[in-house]
């Protein structure tokens, strides 16, 4: 398979679709919290939104307007998904840019904050590709699903870049991940928390695995076959950080993983009947 | 012309397409254009990506995900919780329904000076107020109204030689809530 090249289904179109169901689904569901949040007025502790490149600040929206960009951005998504041709790129387009606005003023929520960021890389991508305005059974290049995952084995590989900068490979010792995990169980109280900092040896082999994978994570790049194994070895990781360290990546990098997981789909060749 | 595939550079620009992108046509000329898009957009996204990694730089919406990789020493590891004292001595954590609120209460609490000693300045003083204002106002309306006292506690962690943690709580100021209030 020739990545510029065209295959023989719309991936980049069902991979929009697939991503927008989703993320408009959490959103709808999100509102209730999202609510809560802002009638909170946390910006009397977290301070002012944070700048977009950590250059462009945007105003400090009200409930209202951020809750507006939300209906905005939740609009355009069922948008893209329903409207055919022009219209659906010009929703991803109206998606995009809702995203800031819709999420400036929540950033700092704990099931947000960096959790969020794949979505308008995401959009912009698709944004950009080919095709995602045609039919499922329209020929469209794989380049674009192939970026997605650049964009996915970023966060584990930059994750890992970071971690062995700091501290070299003895940071698959364990100590590291035991000091976090004791700094959140003295904020939550967690007994699931304490119980895995009290055992040094598995701290270990879950650091030495955790960093294993994120710094292998970019495989899937050049062996796809292996995406299925990540996959589920990613999934496994941020359901462990929600179980033991209230960590709630799961929530937006689940729509990351359904676009893997319609890659695979597509590998085992269950997409060509469509 | 049937070993050709569609002409991507018309499909990718479908808001110019006569056909409006939904049957492109076939071209030698706008195959190898379509390929160039792909190869410019994908080399610009991975440059992009790889430099935020590379600088290790952390903005919105671009970061390089530091999370876990900061060193930290548990023996000098602090952490700052506010405990809820009631007008019978008894006392609760506070819970906020958002749980960073209450890490970022204590991080700006420790800007204002050491908790130990009275606000170096009426600046300092008035953020103190502040923040212990935020802390009531995000109570429940009964923990509001059976709480008489703020504590600010820091907390340390040892593991004994059979490691089991221990945590050891150090009172680091009483705040009465009525004069927050005020």
């Amino acid at each position: 398979m020739s990545l510029f090249g065209a295959i023989d289904v719309n991936l980049p179109a069902m991979a929009l679709d697939v991503f927008a169901l989703y993320l408009a689904a959490i959103l709808i569901l999100s509102i209730p919290v999202h609510l809560r949040y802002l009638h909170a007025r946390p910006e009397g502790v977290y301070g002012p939104p944070p700048k977009i490149l950590g250059r462009l600040r945007l105003p400090n929206l009200t409930l209202t307007q951020t809750m507006a960009a939300q209906a905005t951005l939740i609009v355009a998504l069922i948008g893209a998904i329903v409207l055919q041709g022009a219209a659906t790129r010009a929703c991803v387009l109206v998606a995009l840019l809702a995203y800031f606005p819709a999420f400036a003023a929540l950033s700092d929520l704990e099931t947000n904050r960096r959790k969020t960021y794949l979505v308008p890389m995401i959009l912009g991508i698709l944004f950009l590709s080919p095709g995602i305005g045609g039919e499922a059974s329209e020929p469209a290049p794989y380049w674009p699903i192939w970026l997605i995952k650049c964009a996915i084995v970023q966060v584990y590989v930059s994750g890992a870049l970071q971690k062995l900068r700091n501290s070299g490979p003895k940071w698959a010792g364990g100590d590291q991940l035991q000091v976090y995990l004791a700094a959140i169980y003295m904020w939550e109280d967690t007994g699931r928390t304490r119980k895995l900092l009290e055992r040094p040896r598995l701290c270990a082999v879950i650091s030495a695995v955790v960093l294993a994978v994120q710094s292998t994570f970019w495989i899937i790049l050049v062996i796809p076959q292996l995406t299925v194994v990540y996959l589920f070895l990613g999934a496994a990781f941020h359901v462990g950080t929600a179980i033991t360290m209230k960590i709630y990546y799961v929530k937006y990098m689940a729509a990351s993983y359904l676009l893997l997981a319609l890659v695979v789909a597509y590998q085992a060749g269950l997409l060509s009947t469509l | 012309m049937a070993a050709l595939v569609p002409c991507h550079a018309v499909s990718y620009l479908e808001f110019q397409s006569p056909a409006g992108g939904r049957e492109p046509p076939f071209c030698c000329k706008g195959k190898h254009l379509a390929e160039l898009y792909g190869l410019f957009v994908c080399a610009l996204m991975i440059g992009v990506l790889s430099w935020v990694s590379w600088r290790s730089l952390d903005t919105w919406p671009l970061t390089c995900y530091p999370m876990f990789s900061i060193v930290v020493d548990l023996a000098t590891l602090r952490v700052g919780r506010i405990a809820l004292v009631d007008h019978e001595g008894r006392s609760d954590w506070w819970r906020p329904e958002f749980n960073r609120m209450q890490r970022r209460v204590y991080r700006n609490l420790l800007k204002t000076g050491p908790l130990t000693k009275p606000a170096a300045d009426e600046h300092a003083a008035a953020e103190r107020t502040r923040l212990f204002a935020e802390v009531l106002r995000h109570l429940k309306p009964d923990q509001r109204r059976d709480v008489q006292t703020l504590r600010v506690i820091e907390r340390r962690l040892e593991l004994d030689n059979e490691g089991r943690a221990h945590v050891i709580d150090r009172v680091l100021c009483d705040v009465d809530a009525g004069t927050v209030e005020r």
